[in-house]
């Protein structure tokens, strides 16, 4: 309070979030012409303010930055396909080698073991395809301009 | 998203008009307006991979639009902020007097006004660089104080009080020119 009226700051905060302020200082803006003229005051300048036309380039930015920008690499196809073919050779050779080997192993396995160890496996598969999609979805709205 | 380059093109045309708010309010100069923004589009270029989708990308790119201006103008040396503060550690205050029974209408008279948008254009103007940053990151970009915190570096609570000042300020030098042109 400033000689019995609402300062400035309370003033501003009546016109942007009424409900923010205290009941006290509501009830005198609504008893108090003077206070109520600066509130008036207040909606107007930024109303005024909120109609300002945005300023724009006079200029195509986005072509300017663009030709500044190196043209973007072709994506080596081949070289994902070599990859994907070493990975399946360093994955596929050994079992191929060793699969009498891996089948006596899960022979010697029971059923509700091997049963249990599937769930657990497609558990956390699960979890980590709702995690993906979590930190997908907070990214995609991190996008939104 | 690095390395796209038809997907870059569209982030820079739907955020130029916030970048556009930046520059336009921390740099006067046409020239300088032009090779900033350019830097900024570079720099979020360069930059693009490091982005940890903390914020909005929006804002993120209008953080570093503010930075490359801070430094621009400290590199020249130009104000950025008034000075707040007497030298007694109180706050500076523009004097528009009391509030005058005689302007009780100023209201209705700045309606009316022919030229009430250029008036306040111009005097929002007058405010520091930051000051009218503020004002138009909250008021015409429609940002949260959380937003303009993360673009300025500023707390929250630096940015809300930052807000209430130049508001005050402005509506002072509105009013002190409304009494003059009475006169």
């Amino acid at each position: 309070m400033n000689n019995g009226h609402l300062i400035d700051t309370m003033i501003q905060q009546y016109i942007l979030d009424r409900s923010s302020l205290d009941v006290v200082s509501t009830a005198h803006i609504a008893s108090c012409a003077h206070c109520r003229q600066k509130a008036a005051s207040y909606k107007l300048l930024f109303s005024e303010i909120e109609n300002i036309a945005p300023p724009a380039f006079d200029f195509d930015l986005a072509k300017m930055v663009m030709a500044q920008i190196p043209k973007q690499r072709k994506r080596n196809l081949w070289s994902v396909v070599l990859i994907s073919i070493v990975a399946a050779i360093l994955i596929g050779v050994p079992i191929y080698f060793f699969q009498e080997y891996f089948q006596d192993m899960i022979a010697g396995i029971s059923v509700i073991v091997l049963s249990l160890i599937g769930i657990i496996i497609l558990m956390i598969l699960v979890f980590q395809i709702l995690d993906e999609y979590r930190k997908y979805d907070k990214q995609i709205s991190s996008l939104d301009f | 998203m690095s390395g796209d380059s038809q997907s870059f093109e569209q982030i820079i045309k739907n955020t130029e008009g916030l970048v556009a708010q930046i520059v336009f309010k921390l740099i006067t100069n046409p020239e300088d307006r032009r090779d900033i923004s350019q830097d900024v589009y570079l720099k979020v270029y360069r930059n693009l991979s490091g982005f940890k989708f903390q914020s909005k990308l929006s804002t993120w790119i209008a953080q570093i639009a503010y930075n490359t201006c801070y430094d621009y103008l400290a590199k020249k040396k130009l104000v950025f902020h008034d000075k707040l503060y007497n030298d007694d550690g109180t706050e500076k205050e523009v004097d528009a007097g009391n509030w005058h029974p005689g302007i009780e209408n100023w209201a209705e008279t700045l309606i009316f006004q022919k030229q009430q948008a250029k008036i306040l254009k111009t005097e929002i103007e007058k405010l520091s660089p930051l000051y009218k940053t503020l004002i138009t990151l909250f008021h015409n970009e429609h940002l949260s104080y959380d937003e303009i915190g993360v673009i300025t570096g500023l707390p929250d609570g630096t940015v809300k009080n930052y807000l209430f000042r130049a508001r005050r300020i402005l509506k002072n030098n509105l009013l002190l020119k409304y009494k003059k042109e009475e006169l």
